[in-house]
């Protein structure tokens, strides 16, 4: 096992893409990094750099002491899972999982020894006579996993190892693969778009936005303390509700004032998080609010805390929480940053069309009981402690 | 020009009177009540087919097996006595000799040219890989016997030595300072076995290629990147990987080449007659039946093939169903 370094990586398509730019980032000894970010963000590239299938444009690629820019994949050792298995439609699972033994030349003894001991941990064991053909979604992508356990790698390497799985297996395979990690110890890079497999898996996260690093922190603080709009709005699903908002001095107090009937107050627990709000007084920033900070205010909720008579627009009951969708007034924010954390087009050419007519609709994560009906009018409050600010032009947060 | 009208009218009135006669049948069967209509319009479309593969294929096959065991003038029965003067003549066994070379050399070569343009061709980038395959392919497009007169060229020894050679494989051993060779009637080594069977690699090369082709393109570039992580070298990847998941086109394309050479005659005849010990069963058969008029004879030969090619057969079917069924 060893650590994994990029070390300034930057990849240069031929036709002149830069799809990996200036990459550093440290996986240590026995971590667990998930690479996440929209399609097209260069994260299964810079894996397939560390994996030898990719040439490294500039900058050090570092396994344990080693650069190994110009090392071949076999002499890297490396194990990688790939999204589609790739499992050799040809042999059995028993033969799939021994391959790179086979070619190293190890013993055959020893193989079939450290191909049962993987199969035992993965549930294969009545498995290994059969063709890749004759087995379940779930068990082939075991059986990949297999393939680079048995090896005792350097790192493992997987490329959204579960995306062909359906929602029910995902989550048991992910749970496994974290266990399986935890257990055999071997430093892993694991990319994924999938946002509860990044939040959840590993140790730390890293975000990538059009090849470049945006955040790299661990889950939790990836969530509550984003390093800038992309990250805000990418991380967490439902996502986070973001708007355009103007900062106000009133009377030594910030005031908060989206759309046409939004009040405010912020907070001096929100100012302490993002105390360069004080300098932007007077003007329009990005506002962000997570879905859970909403609620349904009772009589103790003083006004400016309140956002009064919002429109519903659709209600989903989850049972143990509520999803309410509402309409405010506030524009939605439509930089670059936001485009790329949506990520599909249709959704953000709607958001465009909204945003000239000066409105949206914002997600809040109720608690479950008497839920709304689609047209009704509401009162919905928010946590003002927990709101985000960020630069309007630059995606900066108003740290 | 009355060729012309003729060929016109033949395609004219063979596809329309095709096209009245199902067209009429279809017509009548709806006239039928519903339910026999719907269980005899089937038979009504397949029907002419089947009749006209019976006629022209199945009927030819039985009787040719029946005449293999008359004799010359198809007369008198003779039991095995064809099959039998087979087995006897020198000229029989060398042309069976030869057809086995043919067996074992063509497909053989034909298939390891192909996979090995269809493998190179695929690491090209897209203008090569396209301008590569259709170089190799385009031989496939030549009939037989025109590509026979293109090699005729080739192996020419017609000029004496000290003038020009327009064989191209004499110009170049004469540029060396030697005499010219008659190529074609070295038969040491079977060495003018060889040169015909060049004609037909030359010829069937394409064909692997494009099919093996296909077939690589559809192995994933996963498994092969996946076994490059496994610490495979390229050639551990072809053979270990590659190879096995193209394993079932490979057969076909074998299977199928072994067929066309069991039914090379073109080659054999336009090239050397079957003269100089370079027969092989096709063209033997034909000379049987049409210059020495041995309707027996001949028909035992294409009985012994007949029989040949079932096993290739068998084996080509079972591996298309095998395809079919994954």
């Amino acid at each position: 096992m060893a650590k994994v370094e990029f070390d300034h990586i930057w990849k240069r398509f031929p036709d002149g893409t830069e799809a990996v730019k200036d990459l550093t980032l440290q996986i240590d000894d026995g971590e667990f990094v998930i690479l996440v970010g929209p399609s097209g963000c260069g994260k299964s590239t810079a894996l397939r750099m560390v994996a030898g299938l990719e040439e490294i444009s500039d900058g050090k690629m570092i396994i344990g002491e080693q650069v190994v820019n110009n090392m071949t994949p076999k002499e890297r050792d490396i194990a990688m899972v790939f999204q589609s298995y790739a499992l050799y439609p040809h042999m059995t699972v028993g033969d799939n999982m021994g391959f790179a033994l086979k070619l190293a030349k190890v013993p055959k003894d020893d193989i079939a020894k450290r191909v049962k001991d993987a199969a035992d941990i993965l549930g294969l064991t009545e498995y290994l006579d059969r063709k890749p053909k004759a087995l379940s979604g779930g068990q082939r992508q075991r059986v990949a996993m297999g393939r680079a356990i048995v090896r005792s790698p350097q790192a493992f390497l997987m490329d959204e190892p579960l995306s062909n799985l359906d929602a029910k297996l995902r989550v048991q395979m992910r749970a496994e693969i974290a266990e399986l990690q935890t257990r055999l110890g071997v430093t892993t890079l694991y990319v994924t778009h999938d946002q509860v497999e990044a939040m959840t898996m590993g140790d730390r996260v890293a975000v990538l936005k059009r090849g470049e690093l945006m955040q790299v922190d661990s889950p939790q603080q990836l969530y509550d303390h984003p390093d800038n709009l992309f990250v805000a709005s990418f991380i967490g699903s439902p996502s986070m509700n973001i708007a355009e908002g103007t900062l106000e001095a009133d009377d030594g107090a910030t005031v908060l004032k989206m759309g046409t009937t939004t009040r405010l107050h912020v907070p001096d627990g929100a100012i302490d998080q993002y105390p360069r709000v004080r300098d932007y007084h007077g003007k329009t920033v990005a506002v962000g609010m997570r879905p859970e900070h909403f609620f349904r205010p009772d009589g103790s909720v003083p006004d400016e805390a309140k956002m009064p008579a919002r429109n519903v627009t659709l209600v989903e009951a989850l049972g143990s929480e509520l999803i309410v969708h509402f309409g405010v007034s506030a524009p939605p924010v439509t930089t670059d940053d936001m485009r790329e954390a949506i990520d599909d087009a249709d959704a953000f050419a709607e958001m465009e069309r909204a945003a000239k007519e000066g409105g949206q609709v914002f997600t809040a994560r109720l608690e479950p009981g008497s839920p709304p009906k689609v047209g009704d009018k509401i009162d919905i409050a928010f946590k003002t402690e927990n709101l985000h600010f960020f630069d309007l032009e630059n995606g900066a947060p108003l740290r | 020009m009355l060729k012309v009208i003729n060929g016109i009218i033949a395609v004219v009135a063979g596809v329309g009177g095709a096209l009245v006669l199902y067209w009429g049948l279809n017509a009548l069967v709806e006239r039928l009540p519903e339910r026999s209509e719907e269980r005899i319009k089937p038979y009504v479309f397949i029907g002419p087919a089947l009749v006209m593969v019976t006629i022209f294929l199945v009927y030819p096959a039985v009787r040719t097996i029946y005449l293999a065991f008359f004799d010359a003038s198809s007369e008198n029965f003779v039991g095995f006595t064809n099959f039998v003067e087979l087995a006897r003549d020198r000229d029989i066994r060398v042309m069976i000799v030869n057809t086995l070379l043919w067996i074992i050399f063509v497909p053989a070569i034909s298939v390891s040219i192909g996979l090995a343009v269809a493998v190179l061709a695929d690491k090209l980038r897209a203008r090569g890989e396209k301008l590569t395959k259709s170089i190799i392919f385009l031989p496939m497009a030549i009939s037989f016997v025109g590509a026979s007169t293109i090699w005729r060229f080739v192996y020419d020894a017609s000029k004496p030595a000290g003038t020009e050679q327009i064989g191209l494989l004499n110009g170049i051993w004469t540029a060396f300072g030697n005499d010219p060779v008659g190529w074609l009637q070295v038969r040491t080594g079977s060495f003018n076995d060889f040169l015909l069977m060049i004609i037909m690699v030359w010829l069937q090369a394409g064909f692997a290629m494009v099919l093996l082709s296909a077939a690589i393109k559809n192995v994933p570039d996963e498994t092969i990147e996946a076994a490059r992580i496994d610490g495979a070298t390229e050639r551990q990847i072809f053979w270990r990987v590659t190879v096995p998941q193209i394993w079932a086109t490979l057969t076909v394309v074998f299977t199928t080449i072994v067929i066309g050479v069991l039914k090379a005659f073109d080659i054999v005849y336009v090239m050397t007659g079957g003269n100089f010990e370079t027969d092989v069963i096709a063209n033997r058969f034909f000379t049987e039946l049409f210059s020495f008029r041995q309707n027996g004879r001949a028909a035992a030969i294409v009985v012994v093939l007949i029989i040949a090619v079932i096993p290739v057969m068998i084996l080509n079917i079972r591996r298309f169903r095998a395809e079919e069924a994954r």
